[in-house]
């Protein structure tokens, strides 16, 4: 645990003693504030005898051979060399350099104030520049993945990051982001990790305790690179190539055209379609139906009919998405960066740029960082600090993959985008394909839809610029004292540009629908030419702080560190959306529009309707006013206590001024048991204990006690501007509450061959805020699902963080091993008025399902009793009989719904093996969670025939008595029954365990002396899972898994 | 160094309540003045999704087979045939959408009463809280023709009315009222509404005092109170009696009736199941066989379907969303059936005269001067059914009528072979409260 260095310089002293023919070599590692250093390997060149330095930095090795050398050997420094005979009975100084210049004492920095980790009592956890750029990835947070405690929750369609678990209901989980000091409000995307010098997690109470609120979910604690005092100008070069594969289109299960056409033309036998075909409005029929229609009207002939559908079932769609919309992803990242100081100041200039060309063919996005840290000493006493940071990402979004499909379905599969030679071709979009050949009669702008031209016209670009400037100056006085003044102004700006240009669909879809055409000829409700929208959000954000340090190391036996402050804080979030209608990119001429009257559609499409007018201003004020107080006291060097509290303020709306702020605090206790003179363990060098609790408290912004109303414009008919019902008052709210305890263990053991922490800890929530069904009578309808927001429930949870590091020299082979270890494990222990009804708790885990003494996100499916024998059709259990009566069995009591287990992983982590063989490091990374449940997606007969999707597994659905033995897919019936299909996706059949194990990535690098050179491969895939279809439990319901992509990239430093 | 500290925290917290008074977002107020009650009002919540599933169980169109095998959801299915699983597949019902209304209603009512919406204008104030009593009468009224029986003078005071929810705290609890409570309380907020509201109003989507006393009309008509109807009827008449000449109107239009149009008195749409849309809607061939081929609602309110049935274009929204609001139409027809209910058949043919003028080609007024008392009746409901279909109006006609021996009906569907009927006392002229209610709010089930 004690690999300490200050500087990097090392004091070795050696002493010799001369015995028969053998010589004892005893020494001791110590670095220049005369800590030892621990961890270091001694190594007898020819011998190969080996021993380590313990925590005291003392080693002791024999030797024969007086020409022989040591070898020595640390993580973190440059290995040296030191000939026995050259400090033959003195002392002898050797001065390393570490591998890297940051190398600091390993100091936990909480943002407010920074100790060295002997002292710390609470859970932080630091992972340093080497792990944290380990990763490829442009984004700092995920570079954190696998290599900390941090749980990324990327099962598709979320891209949650939580720490322990959930400790909210309702709220966000996502930890707080602070960077440099201050509350980061942009996008974490505008970092470049090539700037950041570490990142410190706050697991435990004490991270609310020290940021407030906000910070209930965990803290992440990013510092930037800095210069120092008397550092020689060093400059830094990164540049990394990445080229991803293809994602495998093959994985959606659909359901193949041949079945797929089979199951259209029953439903055009049944009369399915009539409607449709019927209707004066033309919604949109498939080209199959469109054919079976002709061959009903006798238009085509039966032979004629069978000829063209043989030619669609053989076609699949997702040949020509693969070609005409994918493509392999390739990442460019150059980063540079200079930095020194002198006694009076220190500089630290860096540089990036990052270009990403995406899988999605015609999307891509850069990024262009740009940093100055300075730092000054004036006077003795008195040092400033300015940072100023910039960052620009550019995208481009001119994929349309995403909106190929009809409106409101999916695409059938048997589509093509381009004939033979490549000429783009039509799809159905809005209309029936037939209808819109005929409708212009030449009147009209072209009506059809083609995929392939839509990305070529498509000209979608943002660009997010963020713009960070802090100063800070420090002031030190009486000797222990110093006075610290920051501020912090942030700034963002997002500019979207979406241009339709007439060519496009968009623009002569809306021109086209709004054109009437009388004697007179034509007119244009929405002018000709493009449609230009643009939106622009800004946030501004200052903050101040001033704080108060005392610092006081008395005898070496008290050692304190208190501070105490007071902070500032606006953030100021404005926005507009702003349309134009008749736009021209290349005269930049527009035209005007009129947003009152109700135009008539063409041909009668729909009912008369307005231009649509999606313009919006938002103006949003958040106001925070906090003081807060810190300390860390160690008695000799042994038992430390910390204390830190605050209290937060804010303009809470519609809550009473003083029930906008609430205190928080946290306090902990550390003993360091191997420092005591009566522990003798000798094998495990260091011991320490630390136990932690605070309490904290959080409050739901988008909640209030008295009702409030949003505003919106533009009622429909009316014009007024109407209110909306934000939030019903509830005069009952109490901010929720939140309990948490931690203890843990630090060791070391067997010559730091073992070292790691053990924690455990317990969180009790109290009045947390939950949305609970409320009887639709009252009239409270929050989200328009008569579900509202209070303080609901009571949550407990508990679990066991574990990070353990193994290092072993095998010969000339150095490994290390490194296991990340997480078990949570949370439940809700009380929970006000909970829906009745069995499937209310029924869903894919992504919602809550509240359910006493269950985890928040729960799989709960209903009871399966087979198919019938007789028809094919699911069978739950009505009353312990097996039963076909849907609307029972999903109305009926939860309890009778079978538990499967935690929809989150309660147990998951990372287990890491680096093979450093001389400058050559290998290293494989695994991620793996466990013990949890996914549902996972079958044929629903209600979306295949609405909405076109299907589910390869109709391929194994009850067709005749007897499949009953061998499928549990239900069999296809006509009418359809909604209830059946709801059943059988929610039945116990489709849940499956979650546990699988990853193999995240393979990274290789080679270092020179200053020159390391590296190679990754990312996302290798599952190398095991428990489910046996095959699937990956984060891309179960839709989605396709992340390709598998290769890097290749160098540092320098000179 | 200490004092400066201390001085630095004293101006911080000095300032702090002003800083922190500032409001988060500019579009959220706490309502607290009739502006801003005023916009509680404008919401066009109250303008939509009035219970439509009346509508979806009554008489004057049918399905094919086919389109209602093929209907995208089960309550629509399930009332078409008078099955009684209808509100039970979604919160999102004709149940909880006008409880919403009244919610809104009693947030502004609320409000005023307690003072926490304040404003010096009384004739403002009066205006808002007419509208507020205007909304939730017409609720209560809505939901009373769907969840109760229709009212029976010899049992209303037995029969479950609706629970009447008075106030918008939510942690109040209210249980079923009597039919007789529930109409009692909502003509006192009619009445309130009579008084309260001003003349007339800037937009029809606000009501205005024509609205509520044409609400009140239709209300005493349901109630079979055919003084108090026509007085109200009488009396909305006086304030705006003008009607639209159908020979003016466009029947080539995909929907030739616009929204706000002359006629309307207050607007409202119904919450319109698919089904109820073209071409899946059918009409009944017994209701187009009683326009005759001079009668321009013909061509006007109906739209021809490719395979020869007819669908209905005539919504008074001017789109496939059903009208369900108040008409001077409407306002004839319950004071020509109040005056020959009261015996006064030379006034009802006037009265009927007028309507039929604006609906005939050529203005044609073909009433007989010489027909019986009863067979005016008869006259004067027809013609009511050909008026105000597809209003929601059916449903409660259909109620009320049943009462009456001549004009009861057995109502008939057939689905493939199966043919399913109502008898006119069936119980499925009342809908089951959803189940999720009944188990929330512990209130009896019909």
């Amino acid at each position: 645990m004690n690999k300490i260095g200050i500087f990097g310089i090392i004091l070795l002293s050696l002493v010799f003693h001369t015995t028969n023919a053998q010589t004892y070599i005893k020494g001791i590692l110590l670095s220049s504030d005369e800590s030892p250093i621990q961890g270091a390997s001694i190594q007898i060149e020819r011998s190969k005898s080996l021993t380590f330095s313990d925590h005291e930095g003392r080693f002791e090795i024999r030797t024969g051979n007086l020409k022989d050398s040591l070898y020595i050997r640390h993580l973190n420094y440059h290995p040296i060399k030191v000939a026995i005979s050259a400090f033959k009975d003195t002392v002898l100084k050797i001065y390393l350099s570490p591998l890297d210049q940051n190398l600091d004492e390993v100091v936990i920095s909480s943002g407010y104030m920074s100790i060295p980790k002997e002292r710390i009592t609470g859970s932080f956890e630091k992972v340093d520049q080497k792990l944290a750029s380990r990763s490829t990835s442009g984004n700092i947070l995920r570079r954190l993945e696998g290599v900390s405690s941090l749980y990324f929750d990327s099962r598709s369609g979320t891209s949650g990051i939580s720490l322990r678990g959930r400790s909210t209901i309702m709220g966000d989980a996502n930890p707080l982001i602070i960077v440099d000091g201050f509350i980061f409000d942009g996008d974490p995307n505008s970092v470049n990790p090539n700037d950041v010098k570490s990142i410190t997690l706050l697991k435990d109470a004490a991270a609310a305790s020290i940021w407030g609120a906000r910070a209930s979910n965990g803290v992440i604690v990013i510092e930037t690179n800095k210069g120092r005092l008397n550092q020689e100008p060093q400059i830094d070069f990164t540049s990394t190539f990445t080229a991803g594969q293809r994602p495998d289109l093959y994985y959606d299960p659909i359901l193949e055209s041949p079945e797929f056409i089979e199951v259209e033309r029953f439903l055009f036998g049944k009369g399915f379609y009539n409607s449709s075909l019927n209707n004066q409005r033309f919604p949109v029929v498939s080209p199959v139906v469109e054919l079976l229609n002709a061959q009903r009207l006798g238009m085509l002939s039966n032979q004629e009919v069978e000829k063209r559908l043989t030619v669609l079932s053989n076609q699949d769609v997702r040949k020509d998405i693969d070609r005409y919309f994918y493509r392999n992803r390739i990442i460019q990242q150059y980063a540079l960066s200079y930095r020194g100081g002198s006694s009076m100041y220190t500089y630290n200039i860096s540089a990036g740029w990052d270009g990403n060309q995406e899988e999605l063919k015609a999307n891509s996005n850069s990024r262009l960082t740009l940093m100055i840290a300075t730092t000054f000493k004036l006077i003795k006493n008195l040092t400033i600090e300015t940072q100023v940071a910039y960052s620009s990402s550019k995208k481009n979004r001119n994929n349309s993959v995403s909106e190929i499909s009809p409106t409101g379905k999916s695409l059938y599969p048997y589509a093509t985008l381009a004939d033979e030679t490549g000429n783009p071709l039509p799809l159905e979009k809005d209309y029936r394909m037939a209808f819109l050949d005929t409708v212009g009669k030449g009147r009209l702008l072209d009506w059809s839809y083609r995929p392939i031209e839509e990305m070529n016209l498509a000209d979608n670009t943002s660009e997010l610029q963020n713009l960070r400037m802090n100063v800070s100056a420090r002031y030190t006085f009486l000797k222990n004292f110093n006075i610290e003044i920051r501020y912090q102004n942030e700034s963002q700006h997002d500019g979207k540009r979406q241009h339709y240009s007439e060519a496009t669909y968009t623009a002569r879809n809306l021109i086209n629908r709004y054109t009437s055409y009388s004697s007179n000829g034509l007119t244009y409700a929405v002018p000709r030419g493009g449609i230009l929208d643009l939106s622009n959000e800004r946030s501004i954000s200052h903050n101040g702080r001033g704080q108060l340090n005392y610092n006081i190391n008395w005898r070496k036996i008290h050692n304190l560190t208190a501070i105490a402050g007071s902070e500032i804080r606006q953030v100021h979030r404005g926005g507009n959306i702003t349309r134009t209608y008749g736009y021209n990119d290349k005269t930049l001429v527009f035209g005007n529009v009129n947003y009152t009257d109700l135009f008539p559609i063409y041909h009668n499409l729909s009912a008369s309707q307005r231009i649509p007018n999606p313009n919006d201003f938002t103006d949003q004020m958040y106001r925070f006013v906090s003081f807060y107080a810190n300390t860390a006291y160690t008695l000799y060097n042994r038992y430390s206590f910390s204390f830190s509290s605050r209290k937060d303020a804010s303009n809470l709306f519609g809550v009473n001024h003083n029930q906008k702020g609430t205190p928080l605090w946290s306090s902990g206790l550390g003993w360091d048991i191997s420092k005591e003179a009566f522990y003798k363990v000798k094998r495990i060098e260091y011991l320490k204990a630390r136990i932690s609790y605070g309490f904290s408290g959080n409050v739901d912004n988008t909640m209030s006690a008295l009702t409030t109303v949003a505003y919106y414009s533009n009622a429909p008919l009316s014009g007024y501007d109407y209110a909306m019902v934000r939030n019903p008052g509830n005069p009952d709210l109490r901010w929720e509450r939140s309990g948490m305890l931690n203890a843990g263990v630090d060791f070391s053991l067997v010559r730091n061959l073992l070292s790691g922490t053990l924690e455990f800890y317990q969180r009790n929530g109290t009045d947390l805020i939950g949305q609970a069904p409320i009887d639709p009578t009252t009239g409270v309808n929050a989200n328009a699902s008569f579900l509202y927001k209070g303080n609901v429930a009571h949550m407990k949870g508990y679990g066991i963080d574990a990070d353990l590091h193994l290092k072993l020299v095998l010969g000339k082979v150095y490994w290390e091993s490194d296991l990340i270890f997480g078990y949570a494990k949370s439940k809700i222990t009380r929970y006000l008025a909970s829906s009745t009804v069995a499937s209310a708790y029924v869903n894919l885990g992504m919602t809550v399902s509240p359910v006493i003494d269950k985890p928040v996100y729960s799989i709960f499916s209903y009871k399966w009793a087979g198919l019938d024998p007789a028809t094919g059709d699911p069978r739950g259990y009505v009353e312990g009989k097996p039963s076909t009566n849907y609307t029972a069995i999903l109305s009926g009591d939860p309890a009778t719904l079978k538990y499967h287990g935690s929809a989150l992983p309660t147990i998951f982590g990372a287990y890491r093996n680096t093979f450093t063989i001389k400058r050559l490091s290998v290293s494989a990374n695994l991620l793996y969670k466990l013990n949890y449940y996914f549902r996972k997606s079958s044929i629903n007969y209600s979306s295949l025939m609405s909405n076109w999707k299907g589910h390869k597994d109709y391929t194994k659905r009850w067709q005749q008595p007897g499949d009953e033995t061998f499928t549990n897919v239900p069999s296809l019936i006509y009418p359809n029954n909604g209830n059946r299909d709801v059943f059988y996706s929610g039945s116990e059949v489709l849940v499956e365990r979650g546990d699988h194990v990853r193999l995240k990535d393979i990274n290789i690098s080679y270092q020179l002396s200053k020159f390391r050179i590296y190679g990754m491969i990312d996302n290798l895939g599952i190398i095991w899972r428990a489910n046996h279809s095959g699937l990956d439990p984060d891309f179960f319901n839709g989605g396709i898994p992340t390709a598998t992509s290769f890097s290749i990239g160098f540092k320098t430093t000179f | 160094m200490r004092n400066l500290i201390y001085f630095l925290l004293a101006t911080l917290l000095f300032s702090c309540r002003e800083y922190l008074d500032v409001k988060p977002d500019k579009k959220l107020v706490v309502p607290s003045d009739f502006l801003e009650a005023q916009s509680i009002l404008n919401h066009y919540l109250f303008n939509i999704g009035y219970p439509g599933f009346g509508e979806v169980a009554s008489d004057d169109y049918y399905l094919e087979t086919t389109d209602w095998q093929a209907a995208g959801t089960i309550a629509e299915k399930n009332a078409y045939l008078w099955n009684p699983d209808v509100f039970n597949a979604s919160p999102r019902n004709d149940w909880s959408f006008t409880y919403e209304k009244i919610y809104y209603a009693n947030l502004v009512i609320d409000g005023i009463e307690q003072g926490s919406i304040t404003g010096s204008c009384d004739l403002v104030k009066n205006d808002i809280l007419g509208q507020a009593y205007f909304f939730r009468a017409n609720s209560f009224y809505s939901l009373l023709q769907l969840f109760s029986k229709h009212w029976d003078s010899t049992s209303a005071s037995k029969d479950l009315g609706v629970p009447l929810r008075l106030t918008a705290d939510f942690n109040v609890k209210v249980g079923r009222s009597s039919v007789e409570e529930s109409y009692n309380q909502l003509i006192r907020d009619l009445s309130n509404a009579v008084n309260l509201l001003n003349e007339t109003t800037t937009a029809k989507t606000r009501p205005d005092r024509q609205a509520a006393l044409a609400l009140m009309a239709r209300v005493f008509l349901t109630l079979g109170n055919y003084k108090e109807a026509l007085i109200y009827s009488d009396r909305a008449l006086t304030i705006r009696n003008e009607l639209t000449d159908y020979n003016e109107l466009n029947a080539t239009l995909a929907f030739p009736f616009a929204p706000l149009n002359k006629e309307v008195i207050w607007h409202s749409t119904l919450n319109t199941p698919r089904i109820l849309y073209a071409p899946t809607l059918k009409i009944s061939k017994e209701l187009l066989d009683l326009y005759s081929q001079e009668d321009l609602r013909l061509s006007l309110f109906f739209l021809d379907n490719s395979d020869g049935s007819k669908s209905f274009k005539g919504s008074y929204n001017g789109s496939s969303v059903l009208f369900n609001g108040l008409s001077i139409s409407e306002l004839y027809l319950i004071k020509a059936e109040c005056l020959v209910r009261l015996g006064l058949e030379e006034q009802a043919k006037e009265t009927l005269d007028i309507l039929r003028a604006h609906r005939m080609k050529n203005n044609l007024n073909s009433v007989s001067s010489k027909l019986e008392s009863s067979d005016l009746l008869e006259l004067i409901i027809m013609e009511r059914r050909k008026e105000l279909l597809f209003r929601g109006l059916r449903w409660t006609d259909l109620r009320r009528l049943n009462k009456i021996p001549e004009f009861a009906k057995v109502l008939e569907r057939k689905i493939g072979n199966e043919t399913f009927t109502l008898r006119p006392d069936g119980d499925r002229y009342v809908f089951k409260i959803p189940e999720d209610v009944i188990r929330m709010s512990g209130i009896e089930q019909n």
